[in-house]
């Protein structure tokens, strides 16, 4: 078993694993970064560590959503680095049973395949587990964009 | 591996560079008892330490060389160049053995037979300097208490990241008290933010070390490398105790050596060539180091041949670095600094030493990537000088704070040259498509920050600008913002590895508001520039010497105004040189003025022609009030005024110089201004 969080965007449920997972933000000032590949939103200063903060929605190539006053950062760790996934709201804390993931159906989004680990089946309905390394490796996101 | 045996090779080190700059010495000082004594105390001392451990082989070769040394002391023999490099052999052997020692935790397999037969063998009396009495051994100094502890590198740093993160605490926690706090709370931050400061201050010093223990391995070095190249060379050391950051002292070793290396291989002749120029048949090369403001100014001066400025514009052509007109209107003070481009290289030798085309360039983007600078000096057949200037701490860099298109960005305080306002006197001209800043009579390319980073139209530039001029080795640039803010001292953060790939940004900060600001690189900024610059060379025209481009006091200006003679100003009393056409001089109550900006400018002409082409005007001031000087020709500028021979010295000359064996009349500029202002009224100025 592992734990997993479960983040939304959209309509859209996702999950991380909570090893991972340093801190839950609401609303905070961003610095944005000129230059920088698409998905990434701008730094934050989290009790002076600066923090790279990742647009879900732009990353997974979701549409774009007007108003966001809700929105969450989830605060991950990854390389000695910290990031912040922007969502729009951040669930409970699932425990996975390794056993019961699914491969990936073949339902699933095809842009989400390079960032998705599995794909785990609730009752409510399928939650895509987010490979959080992936997830953070944009050089493919930003050969697409361009 | 066990803190004992880490901590005899810690010492053991300290006392193997001790060991050799010692022998050194002696190798230059031959009857110096007194060295032979610490030499003999200093293998001693790590010999009893290596059977305390059980070191076998280390204790056999020191006792060999100890032995050798004993022999030396007691009989009074004077120690040969022979015996010294045997001895330095046999330390060499020791720090190999220690290496391993360090790796493995225990010493390497092998004898040093070799060694020690080497050492009997060159200790047999060459010459027995009279019977002097046996030197007897001083006591050891009593031992005092310690006064100084070893401390592991990564407590200190650690300690120095924390103490960053306590200054950016308190820095917000000002920031979000300010002005609403009672009296007593205010007393405590007040306190609070004073422990901070000197806390900070306290670790600081903690990083610091002199600098000199980057130099110990020089004098080994320069002595090999003089034997090598059959050369007498004299290193002198000064100022090594100067403190800096040990994390600088790390950056800035290795270019030290490869600048030694130079001046050893290229800038000291043999000793024949030597005599046959009337110099000593010793070169001397110093190093100095010294502290200025924030920065520490190392110094490394040779008096060999020099830099042949032909060379350099011969190999500049063949290289394809710069076309010949462009060459052609080089100062000499620019053509050296081709020295430092990358791939550049004279290449007429190379040998193992030096002189393979890497390297200087190196030596210049390693200081620069600290914020750094070199510079280059160098007078034909009397010696170079190289001079690098380094913040003297890479933790907390002080910045300057720039607006653009809303946003804030940090730019590091070294780069900053001055900041402008265009409008008077600083017209944006555009050669082309390209804007460039007309200042102090030189063209300086312009780039707007928002054009940069993509934010905003970018060209909007009518109107006036706050254009901030930034200094990047070689490359001058003005940067257009929307305004300046405060300057402040920051702690640098590394970007996340997808943020580094554009390379415009050197790391981010958090400012005393608690929020996150990008900090600029000036580095990548002048690379842009440099790029766009290339494309459009052709076009600008020929620059003229920009007097503040040379901070230094004492520099000079020369030129030619009728006749032979040249004259020179001090760059000091210069604001500007200027472009004029033979038109704008105009004769008012029957003394020449320049009509300047709308005003009418006193003009001295000495015996210059007022007219035919282009003229260049240069406008010294003095006490709030200006005076042009009208010159046929601007031939250069120096960085130093040579010895000033002030028996010539009378009314408007401050003496003569001699430069390139050419007599120059230093022109005293404070006297023509006070005699222009007092037979004219004071230039008006009108709406510009």
């Amino acid at each position: 078993m592992s734990d997993y969080a479960a983040i939304r965007v959209g309509s859209w449920d996702f999950a991380v694993p909570v090893m991972q997972v340093r801190d839950v933000l609401r609303r905070n000032q961003l610095t944005p970064v000129p230059l920088a590949p698409r998905a990434v939103a701008g730094l934050l200063n989290l009790r002076g560590r600066i923090v790279t903060a990742i647009d879900l929605r732009v990353r997974l190539r979701l549409p774009p959503q007007e108003a966001r006053s809700d929105a969450a950062y989830v605060v991950i760790e990854s390389g000695s680095e910290y990031y912040a996934l922007i969502v729009d709201s951040v669930g409970d804390v699932l425990p996975i049973d390794e056993r019961r993931l699914g491969a990936e159906p073949l339902a699933l989004d095809p842009r989400w395949r390079a960032v998705a680990s599995a794909v785990y089946t609730m009752d409510t309905g399928p939650i895509v587990l987010l490979d959080i390394e992936r997830l953070l490796d944009l050089a493919p996101a930003r050969r697409a964009a361009s | 591996m066990d803190e004992l045996l880490r901590e005899f090779i810690a010492e053991t080190n300290e006392h193997l560079a001790v060991l050799e700059r010692d022998l050194v010495a002696l190798d230059r000082a031959p009857d110096d008892s007194g060295l032979v004594d610490d030499i003999f105390r200093n293998i001693h001392s790590i010999k009893g330490t290596c059977s305390f451990l059980g070191l076998k082989r280390l204790e056999s070769l020191l006792h060999a060389a100890e032995n050798a040394l004993g022999k030396l002391r007691d009989e009074a023999l004077l120690p040969a160049s022979a015996a010294t490099s045997t001895l330095l052999g046999a330390c060499d052997r020791a720090k190999i053995i220690v290496a391993t020692l360090a790796e493995d935790g225990r010493e390497p397999e092998g004898a040093d037979g070799d060694i020690v037969a080497r050492l009997e063998l060159a200790m047999r009396p060459l010459a027995v300097a009279g019977s002097a009495p046996m030197p007897v051994l001083p006591e050891p100094a009593a031992q005092s208490a310690p006064i100084a502890i070893r401390v592991n590198l990564d407590t200190i740093e650690r300690l120095m990241a924390e103490t960053s993160e306590l200054v950016l605490a308190r820095n917000q926690l000002m920031q979000t008290l300010h002005g609403r706090t009672d009296p007593e709370a205010a007393l405590a931050l007040q306190r609070l933010s004073q422990v901070t400061s000197d806390l900070q201050e306290s670790v600081m010093k903690t990083r610091m070390q002199p600098i000199g223990q980057g130099w110990t391995k020089l004098p080994r070095m320069v002595r090999d490398l003089a034997r090598d190249l059959g050369k007498k060379i004299e290193l002198k050391l000064e100022g090594g105790e100067t403190e800096l950051d040990r994390q600088v002292l790390e950056l800035v070793k290795d270019p030290f050596t490869h600048l030694m290396r130079n001046a050893a291989d290229h800038g000291i002749e043999t000793p024949s060539q030597r005599r046959r120029a009337g110099k000593p048949e010793t070169g001397a090369v110093m190093l100095s180091a010294c502290h200025e403001g924030s920065a520490i100014v190392i110094t490394l001066a040779d008096d060999g041949h020099g830099i042949d400025p032909e060379r350099i514009r011969a190999a500049v052509r063949r290289g394809g670095f710069a076309g010949n007109a462009e060459l052609e209107a080089m100062s000499e003070h620019q053509v050296l600094q081709f020295i430092f481009h990358p791939g550049f290289t004279t290449a007429d030798r190379v040998t193992n030493v030096s002189g393979r085309g890497v390297g200087l360039d190196v030596v210049r983007s390693n200081a620069e990537k600290i914020g750094g600078a070199v510079e280059v000096a160098s007078r034909l057949g009397r010696g170079t000088r190289f001079t690098i200037k380094i913040p003297l701490t890479l933790a907390i860099v002080p910045a300057l704070l720039l607006d653009c298109s809303g946003q804030r960005f940090a730019i590091p305080q070294t780069a900053v040259a001055e900041l402008v306002r265009s409008g008077f006197g600083h017209r944006i001209e555009w050669v082309d498509d390209a804007p460039m800043l007309r200042l102090r009579g030189s063209l300086l390319p312009l780039v707007g920050l928002s054009e940069v980073l993509q934010l905003g139209d970018g060209r909007k530039i009518e109107g006036e600008r706050l254009i901030v001029v930034i200094g990047y080795g070689m490359h001058r640039f003005g940067l257009m913002v929307d305004g300046v803010d405060d300057a402040e001292k920051i702690v640098v953060k590394s970007l996340a590895p997808m943020l580094r790939g554009n390379r415009i940004f050197a790391g981010s900060t958090i400012l005393g508001d608690g929020s996150v600001a990008l900090i600029l690189d000036p580095g990548a900024l002048a690379a842009r520039v440099a790029a766009a610059e290339s494309v459009e060379s052709a076009h600008v025209p020929k620059p003229l010497p920009n007097p503040a481009a040379r901070g230094r006091g004492d520099g000079l200006l020369l030129f030619r105004a009728g006749g032979d003679t040249l004259k020179a100003l001090r760059l000091a009393a210069l604001l500007r040189i200027e472009e004029i056409a033979p038109e704008q001089i105009e004769q008012i109550d029957g003394k020449p003025v320049l009509l300047y900006h709308g005003a009418a400018l006193p003009l001295h002409l000495f015996d210059a022609v007022p007219d035919g082409e282009r003229r260049f005007v240069m406008i010294a001031a003095h006490d709030d009030r200006m005076c042009g000087f009208l010159a046929d020709a601007v031939i250069d500028t120096m960085d130093d005024m040579p010895a000033l021979d002030r028996s010539v010295a009378g009314a408007g000359m401050l003496g003569a110089v001699t430069i390139a064996g050419r007599p120059v009349e230093i022109v005293d500029a404070a006297y023509y201004v006070k005699a222009a202002s007092t037979r004219l009224p004071a230039p008006k100025r009108s709406a510009a």
